[in-house]
């Protein structure tokens, strides 16, 4: 089968994004560590926090394309059918997405 | 004949599972595999459980209670132990992409470790929710 060319090969991003996320968890787990938010407000002022927000979305962000990069690689390994295969990722695409939205709407919520 | 299409003639087609061997590699490896496709399924609920924490008071409340129930808990601990061998696996991998603990001797030795380090979390967890 023909590569399609693009920007970042899919194996980059997934490293990529696996390098941020490991460096987000340990400064998420450090922070949790230094102050333990106890309570609704104490706990929204720590998740909402402008020193948390950014990297957060950014997270989640590359949460989503480590996922597609992720499960994409699972379903070319396993599902050969044609049409199948092109029905999975669909799927997956579409997974994805609607959580792509809902974690914009409660990051900007 | 050329040589791709030759080994694709002797390539065996009925792999009989229960005569395959698994290294400790290759649990690590398809445990890796596992642990991801089980935090993709966690996501959902992650995001909801967030959503309702910071949706007010009684949200926040709710999703205390909600860790409470042993279905709840067992979930947790399913999530811990996902978590924490995939991120593990994954530094390895990671390691090894700049050449670090590639030799076979090497590889048995941290593939041991990710699989009992990730066990072991999840024992940590259990006695923490317990």
């Amino acid at each position: 089968m023909k590569r399609i060319p693009s920007a970042l090969p899919a194996w980059l991003v997934q490293r990529l994004s696996a390098l941020y996320m490991l460096l987000f968890l340990l400064y998420a787990l450090g922070r949790w560590n230094l102050a333990r938010p106890d309570g609704y407000a104490a706990w929204r002022a720590w998740a909402l926090h402008a020193s948390i927000r950014l990297p957060l979305a950014l997270f989640c962000i590359a949460l989503l394309l480590h996922g597609w990069v992720g499960l994409r690689d699972v379903i070319l390994d396993y599902i050969h059918p044609v049409p199948l295969r092109l029905g999975a990722l669909a799927l997956v695409a579409a997974y994805l997405a609607a959580l792509a939205v809902a974690v914009a709407q409660v990051l900007t919520g | 004949m050329n040589e791709l299409t030759r080994r694709r003639a002797v390539r065996p087609r009925f792999l009989n599972l229960l005569r395959l061997r698994y290294p400790v590699g290759a649990v690590c490896s398809f445990a890796h595999r596992v642990s991801g496709v089980l935090l993709a399924l966690f996501a959902p609920a992650l995001v909801w459980l967030l959503r309702r924490s910071l949706e007010g008071p009684s949200g926040y409340e709710a999703v205390a209670r909600v860790m409470h129930p042993f279905l709840a808990k067992a979930a947790a601990l399913v999530f811990v132990w996902a978590l924490a061998h995939h991120v593990l696996a994954g530094v390895r991998h990671l390691l090894k992409d700049i050449d670090r603990g590639s030799s076979l001797a090497v590889a048995r030795r941290s593939a041991w470790t990710v699989n009992v380090l990730g066990v072991l979390i999840l024992l940590l967890a259990l006695g923490a929710l317990a």
